[in-house]
């Protein structure tokens, strides 16, 4: 009976990871979001993301190849994301790199169906921020997350503070306004629900909220609020998903589809 | 739980030290053009033939969105009300030319681009409030 459980927990837990798809994307940028506890080794990860927005000053659509790299031993684990970008906003098409992501996570208390722990992610500003590749400065967003699951369901959250370094506390854009509607100092939280439909399907839900803090909560500082449904399909080591994001708030995309496919090993 | 705790504090306090000051200008500078009591620069003598010049091709009202070569959509300089909707500083910050700064980021590669002289110019007629 044991050994079922622990099978059982173990693929509820692997399609956790998988259901994890970008998380916590404010425009074209998206920065570390959650990535739940699976078992440990290393995951090599492909992924694509393509959008639409639609703002007063622009219209476009944007698209984004990555791959990510992630190892886990005992309580750590590390991340690490960069891809390939496209975005297309009122005529004007650029292709390049994005800005790299690496993190760091530990959790610090781990019993049954409960995990709890702290994890800090660093961004770089390798992608053009002028031709709107890139955010234009270094990130750091330490962050605190908690995991809950059962056997069928699990629910998720984590809250992050998200700090530019080197700017203003304003995230001033000027030029950037695709990603004006992201400010930081923020703090961003992402609540996260799923179930498994079938034995090797699960089905999510997600909502993620970054509010302005400090001087970036001046009157006109922008809220945002996405919400997300999606599925996973996990099979032995290989895995994939689908997400839909759609803006409930302050977010200039009209739409943003998140699809992931893995391999742990 | 102690030791991790102090390690992703110390992470993130090198990081903060190490890229603090990374952080680069976006834009051009402020120009210092001023508006001389005998300015001559008007719409019609000089603005209106500028922006049409160097402007109107992705900055014009006229055009939809998709043929802007990414200008922003409220940004049309095809005429008076258009320019004055703009903020002044934004303007001077990317193509004027004064005293402390010369700013070339406009008209991007490619496209017709003002003499110093003409930069010059459009820095007094901002600075005298574009009339």
């Amino acid at each position: 009976m044991a050994g079922v459980r622990g099978a059982l927990r173990a693929a509820t837990a692997a399609a956790l990871a998988f259901c994890a798809l970008e998380s916590r994307c404010w425009a074209q940028t998206c920065h570390s979001g959650f990535t739940p506890a699976q078992a440990q080794g290393t995951r090599l990860d492909l992924g694509y993301t393509v959008g639409a927005f639609s703002t007063s000053r622009y219209v476009g659509n944007f698209e984004s190849l990555w791959a990510g790299a992630e190892w886990r031993s005992g309580d750590w684990s590390a991340r690490g994301r960069w891809g390939m970008q496209r975005v297309l906003f009122n005529g004007l098409q650029r292709v390049g790199v994005g800005d790299p992501m690496v993190s760091l996570r530990r959790a610090l208390y781990r019993e049954t169906g409960l995990q709890v722990g702290v994890a800090a992610a660093l961004e770089a500003p390798v992608g053009d921020a002028q031709a709107e590749l890139g955010m234009g400065h270094w990130m750091v967003s330490p962050m605190g997350w908690l995991e809950l699951h059962d056997q069928r369901t699990f629910v998720a959250a984590t809250v992050a503070y998200d700090y530019a370094l080197g700017m203003n506390s304003l995230h001033a854009h000027g030029v950037h306004p695709l990603v004006a509607p992201m400010v930081a100092p923020a703090l961003a939280s992402e609540v996260m629900a799923g179930t498994r439909v079938l034995a090797s399907l699960s089905a999510t839900a997600r909502a993620a909220l970054q509010l302005p803090v400090g001087d970036a909560a001046h009157p006109g500082s922008p809220t945002i609020a996405d919400g997300s449904v999606g599925v996973s399909w996990i099979d032995g080591s290989l895995g994939s998903g689908v997400e839909l994001q759609l803006p409930l708030l302050g977010d200039p995309f009209t739409w943003r589809v998140n699809t992931r496919i893995g391999w742990g090993f | 739980m102690r030791y991790s705790l102090l390690s992703l504090t110390a992470l993130l306090l090198i990081v903060q030290a190490v890229f603090a000051c990374s952080g680069s200008a976006e834009g051009g500078a402020p120009t210092g053009a001023k508006c001389g009591s005998d300015s001559e620069l008007d719409y019609e003598s000089f603005g209106k033939g500028f922006m049409a010049r160097y402007c109107v091709q992705c900055h014009s009202s006229q055009l939809p969105s998709g043929a802007r070569n990414g200008a922003p959509l409220d940004h049309d300089f095809d005429s008076l009300a258009g320019i004055r909707a703009t903020p002044r500083a934004h303007l001077e910050e990317v193509a004027a030319a004064g005293p402390e700064a010369v700013n070339r980021q406009m008209p991007p590669p490619g496209y017709p681009e003002p003499t110093d002289r003409e930069r010059k110019q459009l820095g007094e007629w901002l600075a005298c409030g574009a009339p």
